[in-house]
């Protein structure tokens, strides 16, 4: 259609708001639920409740507001097929080598398919908040989306960067050579070099 | 969400002010803060510079993943409701559309691309709902295609040019393509990887070879993995067997689980610190194999160089303990340390400790096994002999192990066997004591059965701790004696052996006091056949036959139907017990959560404050409930736990045993597993050991030792994998530990390489690229020539604060000949294990020798169950002969 009406413009922004943050939100719900097909029915949701809001009311939020929805949403869906959510279970990484024959290991060769997996075994708070800040999200955005303080949230980052630190993995990643150049997501999603 | 609210002390917020530092994510104010902290620490900002190395992977892992693609019915459904909105907002479309020139068909098309819509966004979800987790990829496909068919069957197919129609083709095309390049990219990327990788694998599985590589060689490659493992984006050490796998304790089939986690961890932060430096790893074998001496120049007065110095307590070697009124940590301090969610593979030994100062810099050496022949038992003492002779040694054994398969469905948790550990950079070694049996009596099902065991069944602190030793009784008013021997290592024997044994307290028939038990059967189907329900209802009538009226006795079945089948009975009525013993069948699917909650009821409904509260589960360890379920069922055994009613786990059954799981349950539950594969074992359990089965003596039993550095270069714990603790967790009364029953006997060995043996490190040493290693100093301690310092740590049934225990040790330098029956014996159980686990640390162990020390060792049988072992030596000699 056209941008002169309102809806107009209400179309383009939110298909502006789909185009820059429909991945990192199936990411991020990916990441909360272990599962795709779930992450993309959450981030759906999520997107068609976008359409309900102003654009005007959400400007700057924008990036939050998806996730805080897509959060909660994830956490409804847990709730109606499960009796606990990550958040309840225990506080340690559980880290688990799922094949025991060496081979099929050294198949996994994907390093960043790898450093996911790792992610991926985070308790549920580490992993939603480093997994937030890597889409660009900044400690005080973060700490409104999980409901906790700022100082929290930034605790929570820094756990999480604890624990992968001790994962062999990561041993590995910092014994070897390092990277040219260091890549850190600015707020909402652009790169900065440091 | 409540783990997000602890409270976090100011060292947490240092710390994690740091880390935001590191990201840049502080303002001005706090960045002057914390570059004035950095200034002034190198130690923080190489801890900043490491930090956003790590957190740039994870950007990178995180955004930069290419394989996750756009939802295909989402734009079209987020159309939709937009459209949907409009309607109702505006009271139709065609209210305010502006002079365009497409407006018409503008409207057309919008009404068809609706009505696509609406038909994909229904197809989309049934289509989904049809291919259940389907591949997205065929969704996208058949979004595409319904509606490039839609779109040529409307005649305005040349509106395909048209702005809305365009994203929908435009995002089609172009993906397509893009996908293809990437998967193509990554497809390559993959080859070469999975190249270098493999190649990697073959070079380290090598290095990592048994014994019979010569030195040289080792050397040789240990130049290759260095520039393999250097290069960037390759894949990791997993294929070491002390990497990934060095994780087990953290799975749900783990021993300890949140607790061993940490014990784990020590261990993992030693061997995850290999991948950087193999270099330095092929070096200490090189090294090491150029010491010993020659085949044939045995020493003959002991070790060249130990000093022969007396051993200051009596003769008989027993140390006895210095209790020191030191209580166990759990002051608030150490409560705000608790909710550190780090996880436990920290570097263990910061603290300052008795031998040294200074920070250990984590490095591992592993020392070549010397090819000294093994030493052999002779009419005249002890001679060298066997595999140096005899040609097949390495063939031999290779086709013994074999990594035998578990039969059927069994279940049994992978190890990693303990490494060689620097005594300068890893002093401490902690463990919980262990008191299961089940992994002997298992590895004697298959052997008596004609097979070998798989390798991870055999737990080599369990084989140890089936036997009775002659370790002598504790003092009054102990729950334990310690015992500390040291001597020559029979596989290896330019190594020591040190063995640590305890000795509980033994109880009389009638000192038993009142047990409160419980028999939760596994009555389910699976539980049908000769060595299951039955075994296990004549396991349950021999225990019952040895109560008295001061004990009850409740039975609560579990199958589809799970009930108390017989509510707790004073054991003074032993016919109606024995009656609903016999009267049970199996059949049924198997629901264990709901009897496991129903057997603790049971107890706790007539809980004896003064005796013993147990409930013993029997079962083939098939609770058949779903892995949710399973951590549900493990949570529950540990919130029981709490209540003061014990566990004991007998396992049954052949094809169908869940070792792992097994084994998990009874360590949450603040108990015991054995297995019971025959009447006979069941009678020694149950009837013979029936007070250590069921009385207590001390929980949460935990050892520590510190090695001397001046005189050990290198230790290795051999078994307690699965108990490993923290070096903290020693201290932290809130750490759960194993227990230990009345008789119990607890055997630990270490193997230790002398450090007037060993080269001095430096020559071999490759420079570090991050940090130079702290030189540590030796305290005056260290030069008492003392081995090693053990400490315990015991809490008393009641309580809830350890004791601790503190013993020295100084090697005298014994033969192996010279040594103890015990100390003989537990050397050839621990060379058998190692054997059957085709261990790469077995040295020169051969199942002759095994056989030959044990037929020594036999002058002294407590139990007869020695002669047994024996037998089994035997079965397996000639299992392999058979191949």
């Amino acid at each position: 259609m056209t941008t002169d009406t309102a809806f107009g413009q209400r179309r383009e922004w939110v298909l502006s708001v789909l185009d820059r943050y429909e991945i990192p939100l199936i990411r991020f719900a990916k990441r909360l639920l272990g599962d795709e097909d779930a992450a993309r029915d959450v981030v759906q949701h999520t997107l068609l409740r976008l359409c309900d809001q102003s654009p005007e009311e959400l400007r700057d939020r924008v990036a939050p507001w998806l996730f805080t929805v897509c959060r909660n949403k994830a956490i409804d869906w847990m709730r109606a097929r499960r009796r606990t959510t990550p958040w309840e279970e225990a506080e340690m990484p559980s880290f688990r080598s799922r094949e025991p024959d060496p081979a099929a290991v050294a198949e996994r060769h994907d390093l960043y398919a790898r450093i996911n997996q790792v992610i991926e075994q985070l308790p549920a708070g580490q992993r939603e908040a480093i997994t937030l800040w890597a889409e660009g999200l900044g400690s005080r955005e973060i700490a409104r989306i999980v409901g906790t303080s700022e100082g929290n949230a930034r605790v929570l980052i820094h756990r999480a960067l604890k624990s992968l630190r001790q994962h062999p993995l990561a041993r590995h990643l910092l014994a070897g050579p390092l990277p040219r150049e260091i890549h850190l997501p600015r707020p909402c999603g652009d790169e900065v070099h440091i | 969400m409540n783990t997000n609210h602890h409270p976090i002390d100011g060292d947490q917020q240092r710390e994690a002010r740091l880390t935001a530092y590191a990201l840049g994510q502080l303002d001005e104010q706090e960045r002057a803060a914390v570059e004035a902290e950095l200034a002034a620490s190198e130690k923080a900002r190489e801890e900043v510079r490491t930090t956003r190395v790590l957190a740039n992977y994870v950007y990178e892992a995180t955004c930069r993943d290419q394989s996750l693609r756009p939802s295909p019915g989402l734009r079209l459904a987020v159309e939709e409701r937009l459209r949907q909105l409009e309607v109702a907002a505006e009271g139709g479309p065609s209210a305010s559309p502006p002079a365009k020139p497409l407006g018409r068909s503008h409207r057309r098309l919008w009404g068809l691309l609706a009505l696509a819509a609406c038909l994909l966004v229904a197809a989309v979800p049934s289509y989904m709902f049809l291919t259940g987790l389907g591949r997205f990829g065929d969704r996208r496909e058949l979004a595409r295609r319904e509606l490039a068919r839609r779109e040529l069957a409307s005649p305005l197919s040349e509106a395909q040019a048209a702005p809305e129609a365009a994203p929908e083709f435009a995002t089609g095309e172009p993906e397509a393509r893009r996908e293809r390049a990437a998967g193509d990219a990554s497809g390559r990327l993959s080859a070469r990887d999975m190249a270098s990788s493999e190649g990697r694998a073959s070079e380290l599985s090598a290095v990592l070879q048994p014994p019979g590589q010569p030195a040289g060689r080792a050397a040789a490659m240990a130049s290759e993995p260095a520039s393999a493992l250097r290069p960037g984006l390759t894949a990791p050490r997993e294929n070491s067997k002390y990497d990934s796998s060095s994780m087990p304790g953290l799975s749900p089939g783990g021993g300890y689980g949140a607790r061993s986690s940490a014990g784990v961890g020590s261990y993992g932060s030693g061997s995850g610190a290999m991948p950087g430096y193999p270099g330095r790893e092929g070096g200490g074998m090189s090294g090491m194999g150029g010491m010993g001496p020659g085949p044939g120049a045995m020493p003959a007065e002991g070790k060249p160089g130990l000093e022969m110095k007396e051993m200051k307590p009596k003769a008989d070697g027993v140390f006895r303990p210095t209790v020191r009124s030191d209580r166990g940590r759990s002051s608030p301090a150490s409560e705000a340390a608790a909710p550190q969610a780090g996880p436990a593979w920290r570097d263990a030994s910061q603290q300052q400790t008795r031998f040294q100062a200074g920070v250990p810099t984590g490095q591992i050496v592993v020392p070549t096994p010397s090819k000294t022949p093994m030493l052999m038992p002779g009419p005249g003492g002890y001679k060298l002999g066997g595999p140096a002779a005899d040609k097949k040694f390495d063939g031999e054994t290779e086709e013994l192990l074999g990594g035998v398969a578990p039969p059927g469905t069994e279940e049994y948790q992978q190890i990693a066997e303990n490494p060689f550990r620097s005594a300068t950079d890893h002093p401490l070694s902690t463990f919980s004591i262990d008191v299961d049996t089940a992994s002997y009596a298992n590895v004697r099902r298959f052997l008596r059965q004609g097979t070998l065991p798989p390798r991870d069944a055999v737990r080599i602190e369990e084989m140890l701790n089936y036997f009775p030793y002659r370790d002598p009784p504790p003092k009054a008013g102990e729950p334990f004696s310690v015992s500390l021997e040291a001597a020559q290592c029979p596989w290896n024997n330019e190594h020591r052996l040190v063995r640590i044994g305890l000795a509980g307290r033994q109880i009389e028939r009638g000192q038993r006091g009142p047990s409160n038990l419980v028999f939760l059967l596994d009555v389910s189907g699976s539980m049908d056949e000769p060595d299951k329900l039955p075994l296990v209802k004549e396991a349950m009538k021999m225990l019952v036959r040895e109560l008295t009226e001061d004990d009850r006795v409740a039975i609560v079945t579990y199958a589809e139907t799970t009930g108390v089948r017989l509510e707790s009975t004073n054991a003074g009525n032993k016919a109606k017990i024995l009656d609903s013993i016999d009267s049970l069948t199996a059949g049924g699917r198997t629901n264990g959560g709901a009897g496991i909650q129903l057997a603790y009821e049971e107890a706790l409904k007539h809980f004896r404050r003064d005796g013993t509260n147990r409930v013993i589960l029997a079962t083939d360890g098939d609770l058949n409930v779903g892995i949710t379920q399973d951590d549900e069922l493990v949570r529950l055994i540990r919130d029981k736990k709490e209540s003061g009613v014990l566990l004991t786990v007998l396992g049954v059954g052949t094809g169908n045993l869940k070792d792992s799981k097994l084994e998990k349950l009874a360590d949450k539950g603040n108990g015991s597993y054995a297995y019971l594969d025959s009447v006979r074992e069941a009678r020694r359990v149950l009837v013979e050991q029936i007070a250590g089965s069921l009385v207590t003596i001390a929980k949460d039993v935990k050892i520590q030792v510190e090695f001397n550095p001046a005189e050990v270069a290198s230790y290795r714990l051999i078994g307690y994998e699965n108990r490993r603790l923290a070096a903290r967790d020693f201290d932290d009364d809130r750490k759960d530990a194993g227990e230990i029953g009345a008789g119990h006997h607890v055997t630990a060995l270490y193997e230790i390489v002398s450090a007037r043996a060993a080269p001095t490190r430096a020559a071999e040493e490759q420079p570090l690229r991050y940090q130079r290693p702290a030189k540590s100093e030796l305290t005056d301690d260290a030069r008492s020539g003392q081995l090693l310092t053990l400490q315990l740590r015991y809490k008393r049934p009641n309580e809830d604060q350890s004791n601790l225990l503190e013993f020295a040790l100084r090697d005298a330098g014994k033969r192996f000949g010279e040594a103890s029956a015990d100390f003989q014996f537990a050397a050839a159980v621990a060379s058998f294990g190692m054997i059957l686990r085709g261990s790469p640390y077995r040295g020169q162990a051969t199942l002759k020798g095994v056989e030959e020390i044990a037929a020594s060792a036999l002058r002294d049988d407590p139990g007869g169950h020695r002669a047994e072992f024996l037998d089994l030596v035997r079965g397996a000699e000639q299992l392999r002969g058979h191949e």
